[in-house]
């Protein structure tokens, strides 16, 4: 399995995180909040494509509202696969922070 | 509340909608809008709307990547792969690229042509409010005709509401016009009232069109004619002489547009017709076109009755008789034949232009059915290309656009080849047509047509085989057990005999077409036009009749000579004015009156049935006798007529004898009754009069060399003109002789890529079939045998063709044959004829393959594989 790019991992555990609340907006403040960057909707919908794609999210519709011209929220949650890609990521960050405590710049 | 005012830009909304990928389109509008509203709270409308566009740059990059690149890199590959299809299989790709381009040669030329015939006297400034009188229910033109009386426009424009002006045409017989030394005979004039100008649109180049002709003698002519005369002298205010009197010419116009249905090259005021003696000017002589002009949206129907009313009142006799005027739009008159005798008028026919609309049509879609048939005959060979682009994710969306791009690809081709092909048919096709068409592809029409024509043609040449060759099955495909069976061929079969149907009933309208012309050229007139010579009774020639009679008669090559006073091919004087024995109260009789002298008769070779003809031993006939044919007699229902009293207006006389019916006027029409009596004086008749002139057929050089001698010494001044009758009797047909020349073309394109189709189809089923003939032959089978299995089927088909082409050609050439008064039975064997013409055609085309599949070593054949 192909690990997931960094942006990827975080849409995901962003999803994970906000479970039925899920949707494009929400994802992004969730992004915004982590990396404390700014992030455009289209650089969240980019990767998010992709892991729709790719069968890592599900998606389902809410209720229609009128702030958005009448259309529904698109709510997004982990597939089954989406989660195993989290778990192997997982996996493999533990691994390779594994030992290291104080992360500092040595001077020679 | 003010959400409704502010919303996200519409157009950058709609750049969007475009540009995000598919899949995650709905969600991400949803959450830019809240996004933008959710802004415009915070920030403000000028913020929010910027990041809303701001959101196209990010979009921007992935859809070039996925689709923009994609589909340029897919196209790539569709165009070479079409490239590689059309090179590899030059035989099958030349026939549809020829059928294709002569069909869209044949369509593009009608287009031209139905083009130019549509754009008739659009050009005038008031033209949807022009309208022309048409009489109808007149005796021998029952489907109306557009002569009219001449008090009658000026008694509706006072009296009916809504005429705003009018203008009453007649044309001028051929007159000589001169000018210094130069001396012309013209033929193309008009006499019109002055207020022509202020209806119709034909710009002054000199003189001014208020003035222009208010005078009697005030002529207009076009710069053509003016510079014919004058060279580069303006003429205005020159002094002509026509025909011994003197013209001022007061203006000059414009040559008239080509697309125009009057055209003339001179211009007389109406005044001028009260020198001229042969116009009845009262309500009971119909020799007048009438134009209105009309208030806009006014009710023509009614004018139309308001107009006859008027008519009624004032005692016009034929309005009595059941005459009614109608009103007819500018617009109709080019496409209506029924002026087509006035020699100002320049008519079309509808008829003509649905019969080649259709016609075109019909080559187009027979070359569109050859490459149906080819694509899906071959269908085999590009089934695993399918199979594999299927396998690796195309859809069949992607598929058919594939397949109609390619024949969309193919059809552009084939429009270049069609463009060159009319430029070079062109001008054979202004011949035959006598129009001058022009290619002018700047024409935005033109080109919006060609894109139609293109895009139509490769969707009905490519619609059904992107549809069937999009829906093979992969696995079936590229398993290796497909054939192309089933569905196919029964269509394939179809298509075949709507082809060759279409091409019989065109072959059997054109031999149909061919016989009538054939008829028309060499049917029995009723008497003899054979080595007639006319000339026009012009300068001296009346004057001195006898002298100059006497003089022709000197010569051995000249063998008789009569004066007519005029020539029934060219025009027909009629009147009701007659009074006979026995006439009863009520009874009217329509009659076509012309004067001839004492030779007349026998040199046309007219049979009378009864009595005599005119003589010199009677001192009354002169003044007295009159000679009718058999139809006035059955007119007035008169027995023993001759010795019966009948007379013209004043002129009472006798009937001496009584001619048999035979074909004055075209073959169109039905025979008419005719009235003769003695043209006593030539010199009445320089306006139409004809001298007709008999000579050895054997020395006709030597005989035209001493008519023109006598000319010349007659006549110092005029041109010496002259035309022989049978000629002038075959132009009467002319119309019909153009169209039956572009009907052949027609037919032969047609045949031709009929023949193309077949040829194709032929050679690839014996492809397929090589190793089958090569088992055949191998088992014993003779090569005869082997060419009657493969030519078989194919020759089946075009036998069936026959069924549907015979009743259609039969049902549409029967329809056209009832235009003509005098038309051939439709005989059995122009059917058969035709049929098996396209039989055989059928045949040796299929049993080109068939023969060379035949003779091939069956060795050959086995061994590969």
């Amino acid at each position: 399995m192909k690990l997931l790019s960094r942006i990827e991992e975080i849409i995901l555990l962003s999803i994970w995180r906000l479970d039925d609340g899920a949707y494009g907006m929400a994802i992004r403040e969730e992004v915004i909040k982590a990396t404390g960057k700014k992030w455009l909707l289209g650089a969240i919908y980019g990767p998010l494509g992709r892991l729709h794609k790719n069968g890592y999210v599900l998606t389902f519709q809410g209720e229609p509202t009128p702030e958005r011209g009448g259309r529904s929220k698109v709510y997004y949650r982990l597939s089954r696969e989406g989660i195993k890609a989290l778990r192997e990521i997982q996996r493999v960050n533990s691994v390779i922070w594994n030992g290291i405590e104080e992360l500092e710049f040595k001077e020679e | 509340m003010n959400r409704q005012t502010i919303n996200p830009p519409r157009i950058a909304a709609r750049i969007l909608e475009f540009i995000i990928q598919k899949d995650i389109r709905y969600g991400a509008m949803g959450d830019l809008e809240e996004q933008f509203y959710g802004m415009r709270k915070e920030h403000g409308a000028f913020k929010a709307r910027l990041l809303y566009w701001k959101q196209i740059c990010g979009a921007l990059p992935y859809f070039i990547k996925n689709t923009v690149l994609w589909s340029f890199i897919m196209f790539k590959n569709y165009l070479k792969t079409t490239f590689r299809n059309t090179t590899r299989h030059r035989g099958y790709s030349f026939i549809n690229l020829a059928g294709l381009a002569i069909g869209m040669a044949c369509t593009l030329l009608i287009l031209l042509w139905v083009k130019d015939e549509l754009s008739y006297d659009r050009f005038h400034e008031n033209g949807k409010d022009i309208y022309r009188v048409m009489s109808y229910g007149t005796k021998y033109m029952i489907e109306g005709v557009d002569a009219t009386p001449a008090p009658l426009a000026p008694a509706v424009k006072e009296e009916v509401p809504g005429i705003v002006n009018y203008a009453r045409f007649s044309d001028v017989p051929k007159l000589v016009f001169k000018y210094g030394d130069k001396v012309f005979y013209e033929t193309r004039g008009l006499i019109a009232d002055p207020s022509i100008f202020e209806i119709f649109t034909f710009p002054f180049v000199h003189g001014n069109p208020k003035t222009a002709l208010s005078e009697p003698l005030d002529i207009v002519i076009t710069e053509t004619m003016a510079k014919k005369y004058f060279g580069s002298e303006n003429p205005v205010g020159k002094t002509m002489e026509i025909e011994g009197s003197l013209a001022a010419v007061k203006g000059v116009i414009q040559d008239i547009p080509h697309n125009s249905h009057i055209q003339f090259d001179f211009l007389s005021s109406y005044d001028f017709i009260q020198k001229l003696t042969s116009y009845g000017m009262s309500w009971g002589s119909f020799n007048f076109v009438t134009y209105l002009l009309l208030e806009a949206n006014r009710d023509i129907q009614e004018i139309g009755k308001n107009i006859t009313a008027i008519a009624a009142k004032n005692n016009c006799p034929q309005v009595k008789d059941g005459v009614e005027f109608r009103l007819q739009p500018l617009s109709a008159i080019h496409l209506d034949n029924r002026g087509a005798f006035r020699n100002y008028i320049e008519v079309g026919d509808r008829k003509y232009v649905y019969v080649f609309s259709i016609i075109a049509f019909f080559v187009l879609f027979i070359a569109c059915v050859n490459f149906m048939n080819l694509s899906t005959a071959r269908s085999t060979t590009r089934a695993k290309e399918v199979g594999m682009r299927k396998t690796v994710g195309a859809s069949r969306r992607q598929l058919i656009m594939q397949f109609f791009g390619e024949s969309l690809f193919l059809t552009s081709m084939a429009c270049v080849f069609a463009l060159i092909l009319v430029i070079i048919l062109l001008p054979a096709f202004n011949q035959i047509t006598g129009k001058l068409l022009k290619l002018d592809l700047f024409d935005i029409q033109l080109v919006l047509g060609l894109i139609i024509i293109v895009f139509l043609t490769a969707l009905t040449a490519g619609s059904y085989p992107a549809i069937y060759l999009s829906s093979f099955k992969p696995v079936k495909v590229l398993k290796g057990v497909f054939k192309s069976e089933g569905k196919g061929q029964t269509f394939r079969r179809v298509l075949v005999v709507t082809q060759f149907s279409l091409s019989i009933a065109l072959l059997i309208g054109t031999s149909v077409a061919y016989n009538q012309l054939h008829f028309l050229k060499h049917s029995k007139l009723g008497f003899n036009t054979e080595n007639i010579v006319y000339i026009p009774v012009k300068e001296n020639i009346g004057k001195r009749y006898d002298a100059f009679k006497a003089e022709l008669l000197n010569d051995s090559n000249i063998l008789s000579v009569a004066a007519q006073y005029y020539l029934f091919a060219e025009e027909a004087f009629r009147s009701t004015d007659y009074y006979w024995e026995g006439k009863e109260k009520g009874q009217e009789a329509d009659i076509i009156l012309n004067l001839v002298d004492y030779d007349f008769i026998p040199m046309l070779d007219l049979e009378l049935v009864e009595g005599r003809n005119f003589s010199k031993e009677y001192s009354t006939d002169a003044t007295e006798a009159y000679i009718l044919n058999e139809e006035a007699i059955k007119e007035m229902s008169m027995q023993n007529p001759v010795g019966k009293q009948f007379s013209y207006g004043k002129r009472k006389g006798t009937i001496i004898g009584v001619l048999k019916n035979a074909h004055f006027r075209s073959l169109h029409m039905n025979i008419e009754p005719h009235v003769f009596f003695f043209l006593d004086d030539v010199s009445a008749a320089t306006q139409y009069g004809v001298v007709l002139i008999k000579i050895n057929g054997n020395n006709t050089e030597e005989a035209l060399d001493k008519i023109k001698g006598v000319w010349k010494k007659f006549n110092p001044l005029y041109p010496f003109e002259y035309h022989f009758l049978n000629q002038k009797y075959d132009s009467l047909y002319r119309k019909e002789q153009k169209i039956g020349t572009i009907m052949n073309a027609f037919t032969l394109f047609a045949i031709i890529i009929s023949s193309l189709g077949l040829f194709g189809l032929a050679s690839f089923l014996t492809e397929q079939r090589t190793r089958e003939i090569g088992i055949r032959k191998v088992l014993g089978a003779s090569e005869s045998s082997i060419v009657f299995l493969l030519s078989k089927q194919f020759t089946k088909w075009v036998l069936i063709s026959n069924i549907f082409a015979w009743p259609a050609a039969y049902f549409i050439m029967n329809e056209w044959l009832k235009s003509f008064a005098y038309r051939i039975n439709i005989g059995i064997w122009a059917f058969m004829l035709s049929g098996m013409l396209a039989v055989g055609i059928a045949f040796i085309t299929v049993s080109y393959q068939a023969f060379r599949a035949a003779w091939a070593n069956p060795a050959d054949s086995l061994r590969y594989e």
